[in-house]
């Protein structure tokens, strides 16, 4: 009796999150959101929660602090304890001293005018005496990198500052356990990984319990103990990173973004090249295997002279041909008096291209992207857009011409119906009855959301909405379409169909210009790449040009896509050449007369 | 925006809020007291120095005014025809410019006219003394403010947050008017069902992202212990310094000056 | 801290006045922004600073409403400087306030556009009247036409928006 009653309480001290049964129902809908949901995260493990997005991740998090069911109505059954306090009986307030919940939305987490006021906002709560707020206030600025920011307004801070100070406002707290939803969605890849980096130098020194919520990331594969994966309100898996992520075919049925190395792992895997354990999951072990394997299957030649003559004669075919889409001369752009957002951009864009614009936060991608359909007007130089003078235009009436989703699509939706949204365009641009009518047809079904025609666009995920906002500059059926960070929080389902989409539009014909801190994709999609750093053009070619060399783009705080750098590693077999897309390095291995189309 | 902190240090910046707000208060009576135009011009000169003296940027107080100007011509206008004469004390005021309608009707008087002068520089010495008071008071003393004044802490705090968000929801207002002109809507439709018209895609959302933005700020708030205790921490603990002894008798000293010269001497009337 | 003594207590502290708290400081806050918004009519420019007032009226319970819109006026008065007085601002604030409620209540016992025509009524024709002690009967009529459009916006833009948000899962 008395060895069971030890063992139990000693289970009750590991355990920092424990979990039972969980089942929850939001109010006013049927279908339960979490559905006997048990889970235990041991003190001082880092644990993330992957999962499609609606799949309840938001949701179980809540639970855990408490807000489920305090502040939110619904059914909740099961038991909830946290560092061994049952949730059901204390209060959130009280619980946050053990227990910190950095949301999604940086923006309004933000309570106080100045960083410090906000930093010390949860202190003051508990009546800590003055002189070890500010004591504790400054340590904690300094965790987050944020030291010295003290007296700065936080309406002025930059997207990636409010996010580290979202968590320094929790951190301040001292709590025992740290759960963070999608903390880094907006943030450039260095400043992501600098997020990251904080997290593990904090659990290391602090013995932090840590639950982190994310979509997917390449950096915390090495830095998690376990993955918890949600599916539709259930538990799905649960095992250690490189476990998942080495199985393909596992993330693909819960909509997780795969690795791109260990994509081409998979292929070796299932040639029978290589076992299960060997997928590589960085990129020296992944250069590493590409080595081991190149001698036995490789159809490679070495880097042969005719090749990239190929490509550089592809690049540039029947240049006359071409119509000028965008062309910007000189443009400065300044906000207030302080610095000028954009120093003297000159670009040309011709009809039909792709071209992705990336950049650290705060590098002027989307001030530059709201002077192409006239929203900002420049402070010298000029913007011509399909032959018109953007400042001699109203934004209104460029919108017939120039489409401009944005990031957030809660933005722009006002109507009762998916229907009624999309044809606010169409009746601004003049159109009428019959001629609404057909268009909205005609994009419902482009995007697949005929089925949500009449529904109400606030009972729909994140990502439907998103895919609402495209339809909803779809109907006008623009020539130009810039689209400003469109996948940001949807997984990876999401992101594939909205790519999809905007390359459907792209093949018919639509210049597109799209802002993106996914580097992944940006190399995927794009045909051309122009980096913005600080106001300026630093980069300006194709894919293979601009992600060549790291050292310089990192300057620019960016990230080559996982492939570039495995191929800048395996540059004494390439020779010059980077590779992007995951086929090329497949057809290394494919018989010679396939390779490289 | 208003309600901003214009970091610096000088005398009003170091002065103890209550000083500030007994200080606001006497401009206030000030400016009451006085029907004259010339006396407020000399109020509004006087407000004028204290904004110079912190510094305040021109710019600012241009981005303020400019809207207004509407609402100053209006008001002259107004008050010049709806001031009758009976109300005036001196005979000079009661003197009739014109009538706007024939037969005598809706006459504009000289002291209708002085008096609407009388209500926009009065207009403007409040707007200089609120934002000399708020630029120069950190939210936190205003909320210390609220508590020694026995303001029930909920209430105070609804209001420094109202106060704190304004610029957020005022960066939303724009973004969404952003989105919505990259659609092609169109802000400048005639008539009253026009403007409601084309006003509802700007409100529509701007209450929906109110909503997303409360039902996450109060997950926030609690999820940082607010409600905990009643009470919080003062991140300073305001105290009266000899300067704000010093400000209280000057600013006596000026009403007093002041009550003397309207009702003993009898100037400043209309 | 593990006593059940704390924990009773613990429960009491309500997580739903925290709510309500937020939603009337962001809906006042957003009656300081509505003020900055400039509406052309024929009798000037008309802010929409009640609209967020009545809108919360309809959407979270008449005392919400009452007190954001009371507290809207006084913060978007105060902001600039009190133009006529600060006792008539209180005096139209709580004025606003009882309209508020008064809308919610023949929202729920007659529907949403009686509300309408009554919060016009109250907030355009029964407010300038109550401004004659002040400005007299040419006071009144001069106000009378800038009120009762700038009502009209406001509650109508209020009941659209109410209406559209209402078949989704925000409120
Ligand atoms: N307040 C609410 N009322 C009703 N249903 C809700 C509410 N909030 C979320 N839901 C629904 O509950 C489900 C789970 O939502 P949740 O926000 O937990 O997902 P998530 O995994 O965090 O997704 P994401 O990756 O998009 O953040 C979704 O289907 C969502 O539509
Ligand atoms: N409305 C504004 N007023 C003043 N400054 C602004 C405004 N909008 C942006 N800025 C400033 O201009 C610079 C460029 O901002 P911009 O939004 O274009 O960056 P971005 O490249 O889109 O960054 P992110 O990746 O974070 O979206 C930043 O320093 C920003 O602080
Ligand atoms: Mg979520
Ligand atoms: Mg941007």
């Amino acid at each position: 009796m008395k060895t069971v009653k030890t063992v139990e309480t000693i289970k009750c001290i590991e355990n920092a999150i424990e979990l039972i049964n969980i089942s929850y129902c939001y109010p006013h809908v049927e279908e339960p959101c979490l559905k006997n949901v048990s889970l235990t995260v041991q003190k001082g493990k880092f644990m993330v929660l992957m999962g499609s997005t609606g799949a309840g991740k938001t949701t179980l998090s809540l639970c855990l602090n408490g807000l489920i069911p305090q502040l939110m109505e619904g059914k909740l059954t099961g038991q909830v304890s946290v560092a061994g306090k049952n949730v059901g009986k204390t209060a959130v307030q009280s619980l946050s001293k053990v227990l910190g919940l950095v949301l999604q939305d940086p923006e309004t987490q933000i309570i106080g005018r100045t960083v410090e006021e906000d930093t010390a906002f949860g202190p003051r709560n508990f009546l800590v005496p003055l002189d070890e707020i500010k004591q504790r206030v400054d340590q904690t600025l300094a965790k987050v990198r944020l030291k010295g920011y003290n007296h700065r307004l936080t309406e002025e801070l930059s997207g990636g500052e409010k996010q580290r100070l979202a968590i320094a406002g929790v951190l301040v707290m001292e709590p025992e356990i740290l759960i963070l939803d999608e903390p880094t969605s907006e943030l450039d890849p260095i400043g992501r990984s600098e997020i990251y980096q904080t997290l593990a130098d904090l659990r290391r020194k602090k013995d932090l319990t840590i639950l982190l919520v994310e979509h997917s990331s390449e950096e915390l594969i090495h830095k998690a103990d376990e993955v918890v994966v949600l599916n539709q309100g259930e538990v799905a898996w649960r095992g250690i990173p490189t476990e998942l992520f080495r199985n393909l075919p596992l993330l693909r049925k819960w909509g997780i973004k795969p690795l791109p190395v260990s994509q081409l792992g998979w292929d070796f895997y299932e040639k029978g090249w290589i076992s299960f354990a060997e997928i590589p999951l960085d990129i020296p072990s992944a250069a590493g295997v590409i080595r081991a394997l190149l001698p036995k299957y490789g159809h490679w030649q070495g880097p042969a002279a005719g090749q990239s003559k190929d490509r550089l004669l592809k690049q540039e075919p029947f240049l006359s041909e071409k119509t000028i889409s965008v062309q910007v001369s000189d443009l400065i752009h300044q906000y207030n008096s302080d610095q000028p957002a954009l120093r003297g951009i000159n670009l040309t864009i011709e009809a039909g291209e792709f071209v992705a614009l990336i950049g650290q936060n705060g590098a002027g991608k989307t001030t530059l992207a709201k002077h192409f359909n006239g929203l900002l007007k420049p402070t010298s130089g000029e913007v011509i857009v399909e032959g018109m003078n953007t400042s001699q235009y109203d934004t209104s009436d460029l919108a017939k011409t120039i489409g401009y989703v944005f990031q957030n699509p809660d933005h722009q939706i006002f109507s009762a119906t998916v229907e009624k949204e999309l044809e606010f365009g169409l009746k601004n641009a003049g159109f009428k009855g019959q001629a609404i009518k057909e268009r909205v047809e005609q994009v419902l079904q482009y995007t697949g959301l005929e089925k949500y025609r009449s529904v109400h666009p606030f009972s729909l995920g994140k990502g439907e909405r998103q895919m609402i906002a495209v339809a909803s500059i779809l109907v006008l059926k623009p020539k130009l379409l810039i689209i400003d960070e469109p996948t940001t929080g949807s997984d990876w389902t999401g992101v594939q169909t909205m790519m999809a989409l905007i390359h459907k539009l792209h093949a018919a014909g639509t210049t597109i210009i799209m802002i993106s801190h996914d580097m992944d994709l940006v190399a995927q999609y794009a045909k051309r790449i122009i980096v913005l750093k600080d106001g300026e053009v630093f980069r300006d070619g194709t894919p293979q040009d601009v992600f060549a060399n790291e050292q310089i783009l990192l300057d620019s705080a960016i990230v080559p896509p996982q492939l570039c750098r495995l191929s800048s590693q395996l540059k004494d077999i390439l020779g010059s050449e980077t590779f992007i897309q995951s086929s090329e390095f497949t057809a290394l291995f494919e018989s010679g007369e396939k390779s490289r189309c | 925006m208003l309600i901003e902190y214009l970091p610096g240090d000088t005398l009003i910046h170091r002065l103890d809020v209550r000083t500030k707000m007994f200080g606001f208060l006497g401009f206030l009576i000030l400016s009451f007291l006085f029907l004259d135009p010339k006396y407020q011009l000399l109020i509004v000169t006087l407000t004028g120095l204290l904004a110079f003296w912190i510094k305040i940027p021109l710019q600012k107080i241009w981005r303020m005014m400019l809207p207004l100007l509407p609402i100053i011509i209006s008001i002259i206008l107004i008050t010049g025809f709806t001031f009758t004469p009976g109300r005036f004390e001196r005979v000079s005021s009661q003197a009739i410019l014109f009538y706007a309608l024939p037969g005598g009707r809706l006459g504009a008087t000289v002291g209708g006219f002085l008096m609407g002068t009388t209500f926009i520089l009065r207009l403007f010495s409040m707007m200089i003394v609120s934002s000399v008071l708020t630029l120069t008071t950190s939210m936190d003393d205003f909320t210390q403010f609220f508590q020694k004044m026995k303001v029930p802490v909920e209430l105070s705090m609804m209001l420094t947050t109202a106060i704190r968000f304004i610029p957020t929801l005022d960066k939303k207002r724009r973004l969404i008017l952003e989105a919505q002109k990259a659609r092609g809507a169109k802000f400048n439709e005639k008539g009253i069902v026009g403007s409601i018209r084309s006003y509802i895609p700007l409100m529509i959302p701007l209450f929906i992202n109110s909503i997303i933005m409360a039902n996450s700020l109060s997950m926030a708030m609690l999820n940082r212990g607010y409600g905990l205790t009643r009470s919080w921490t003062s991140m300073r603990e305001i105290s009266f310094a000899p300067r704000d002894y010093w400000s209280i008798s000057c600013i006596m000293l000026l009403l007093m000056l002041a009550v003397f010269v309207r009702f003993r001497l009898h100037l400043g009337g209309l | 801290m593990d006593n059940s003594g704390t924990e009773q207590k613990d429960l009491k502290l309500s997580a739903w006045n925290v709510k309500r708290l937020s939603i009337m400081a962001i809906f006042i806050a957003l009656s300081a922004v509505g003020a900055l918004i400039k509406i052309p009519s024929p009798v000037g420019t008309i802010g929409m600073d009640s609209a967020p007032g009545f809108f919360c009226a309809l959407a979270f319970g008449g005392v919400t409403g009452a007190i954001v819109i009371a507290f809207g006026h006084l913060l978007t008065s105060a902001i600039v400087g009190f133009p006529m007085t600060i006792p008539v601002h209180l005096y139209i604030a709580l004025q606003m306030a009882l309209w508020a409620v008064c809308y919610r209540w023949v929202n729920e016992k007659l529907g949403l556009i009686p509300a309408v025509i009554v919060g016009i009524i109250l907030n355009g024709v029964v407010s300038s009247f109550a401004m004659l002690p002040m400005m007299g009967m040419g006071g009144v009529m001069g106000l009378l036409p800038f009120l009762v459009v700038g009502a009209a916006l406001n509650v109508i833009i209020s009941a659209v928006a109410y209406k559209a948000i209402k078949g989704s899962r925000l409120i």
